[in-house]
């Protein structure tokens, strides 16, 4: 990055350069959003991670998995997937609408491209439903 | 610090792979997590396939235990990457250092023992 | 008694030893007045000091942006009539550092700017010195680029970026978006030229998709998708020439 018509103007007095503390997100909606769906991964993980166990029981046999689905059938864990779900639904929703804009262009409008993601994500939710339960 | 400085050089395919776990997360988990963690539990939707026989009649399928390793696997890798991107704002100079090593180290650990565990489903 | 309006600067003077701090000016309000007519109004009648930039008084310069009630803003197209009655605060355009009251250092943009070759590059270099070839582009072809094209180097993108905030070796939004003005013109064949650049740690992957780049443009450029189209170009071409063997940076 040569700069040879730069001027020698960097006698220049002393800058300021303001400080950002680590609350900066809080500080507009626009963040705060950002900061909520960047912090939906972790969801995202702990559902995987969750899967993972079940699968991890299961390869150890009938006793152990039944106590985990035991577990898994309770109260308890169903708090957990709702929280998980509204998180997960959150990294959906912004994800799908994100696609719009990055692949909308020309011809698909952003919203179409959006609108073809929901489509899709029905048809696999259906998918999901009758080829694993 | 050579491992370090190689693992940022694959910034594109940890990129990607953030891109992957995110679709199939945005694609997929919903459904799962709806039914399997709220509609059964709930008893609105039959036990019936969570059952172990069931569950292992499922799983002895080569392609559902694929099907369930990218489950897994994807979305680790999009967990990791934002879990990165979002620490290192905190602009902790020795944390910034390790992070991607220690983020995608994690992800490809538990990766590998989802492997395994498949491995083992009789 | 007419109408009046407060507006609060954030100022500073190190020559003076003046402190970065906020000074209340209550002037008259007119409802067709713009910002910058504001601070004329403060320059050549209350405080002949207080210095800030601006040129063309209609949004094509780039020059007069700054932090209207925190959010970046060109001064000459906002208009004291979408606040008042209530107070207006200034500041110096943000994730910049400030050289004295409303004027930031803009040397970073520059340099980064430059770096991305924001101009046509001809594989052939006797292209520019050859005045008489033309080079045909068609409605379609230009549609491509044409909204990054209308980029006036502003710099309220970057400081609306929290990432160039946080990590100011960021590329950035107006730098990427330009880079992808080039690379979509078909008279250019310059891609490979910029393509370190882009594809560098600090480039297109420090961005984390905050969105508030596109937010704030003047123009409407949207930066934000250039920059995420840009990842995915460059994640394949990535990809294309690591399976040929031999991994680039």
């Amino acid at each position: 990055m040569s700069t040879p018509n730069r001027p020698p103007s960097t006698e220049v007095t002393k800058t300021y350069r303001r400080p950002i503390p680590n609350t900066w997100w809080l500080k507009k909606r626009s963040t705060l959003l950002f900061m909520i769906r960047e912090w939906s991964s972790v969801f995202v993980a702990l559902y995987a991670l969750c899967l993972l166990g079940q699968l991890c029981a299961l390869s150890k046999g009938a006793e152990s998995y039944n106590a985990l689905l035991a577990k898994s059938l309770s109260g308890a864990s169903l708090v957990l997937h709702l929280v998980m779900g509204v998180f997960v639904l959150y990294h959906m929703v912004t994800w799908f609408k994100i696609s719009g804009r990055i692949f909308g262009s020309g011809p698909l409008s952003p919203g179409a491209v959006t609108a073809i993601n929901y489509v899709v994500w029905v048809a696999a939710s259906i998918g999901v439903f009758y080829w694993i339960f | 610090m050579g491992l370090i400085k190689f693992i940022k050089s694959l910034e594109p395919l940890w990129w990607s792979l953030f891109g992957l776990g995110g679709a199939i997360a945005a694609f997929l988990f919903p459904a799962h997590i709806l039914i399997q963690g709220v509609l059964i539990p709930a008893g609105i939707l039959p036990k019936d396939t969570l059952q172990y026989e069931n569950f292992a009649g499922l799983l002895s399928s080569p392609f559902v235990r694929i099907y369930f390793l990218a489950l897994i696997v994807f979305p680790l890798y999009h967990a990791a990457h934002r879990i990165r991107m979002t620490l290192e704002d905190l602009r902790i100079g020795w944390l910034n250092a390790i992070l991607p090593l220690l983020c995608y180290g994690g992800a490809t650990a538990i990766s590998i023992s989802a492997v395994v565990v498949i491995l083992r489903l009789s | 008694m007419a109408d009046q309006i407060k507006l609060t600067i954030w100022r500073y003077n190190p020559d003076k030893g003046e402190e970065y701090r906020p000074q209340t000016f209550t002037i008259p309000y007119q409802k067709d007045w713009s910002i910058l007519d504001a601070l004329n109004h403060i320059k050549a009648e209350v405080d002949g000091s207080l210095s800030y930039r601006w040129s063309c008084r209609m949004a094509i310069c780039g020059s007069c942006g700054m932090m209207v009630n925190g959010t970046p803003r060109l001064t000459c197209s906002t208009y004291l009539n979408e606040f008042y009655p209530n107070e207006v605060t200034l500041e110096p355009l943000a994730n910049f550092p400030i050289i004295k009251d409303l004027v930031v250092d803009l040397t970073d943009f520059m340099d980064k700017l430059r770096s991305v070759k924001p101009w046509i590059i001809r594989e052939n270099k006797k292209d520019d010195e050859d005045t008489s070839k033309e080079y045909l582009q068609t409605p379609t072809q230009m549609e491509s680029y044409y909204q990054q094209s209308l980029c006036i180097n502003c710099t309220l993108c970057y400081a609306a970026c929290p990432a160039y905030g946080l990590h100011s070796d960021f590329l950035g939004p107006a730098a990427i978006a330009l880079t992808y003005r080039y690379n979509n013109d078909s008279r250019d064949q310059g891609r490979e030229d910029r393509r370190k650049v882009v594809a560098a740690e600090n480039g297109v992957w420090k961005c984390p998709v905050v969105g508030d780049c596109t937010e704030v443009c003047p123009k409407h450029v949207d930066p934000s998708a250039a920059i995420q189209r840009t990842k995915v170009n460059s994640a394949v071409s990535w990809f294309f020439s690591a399976l040929k063997g031999g991994k680039r940076e």
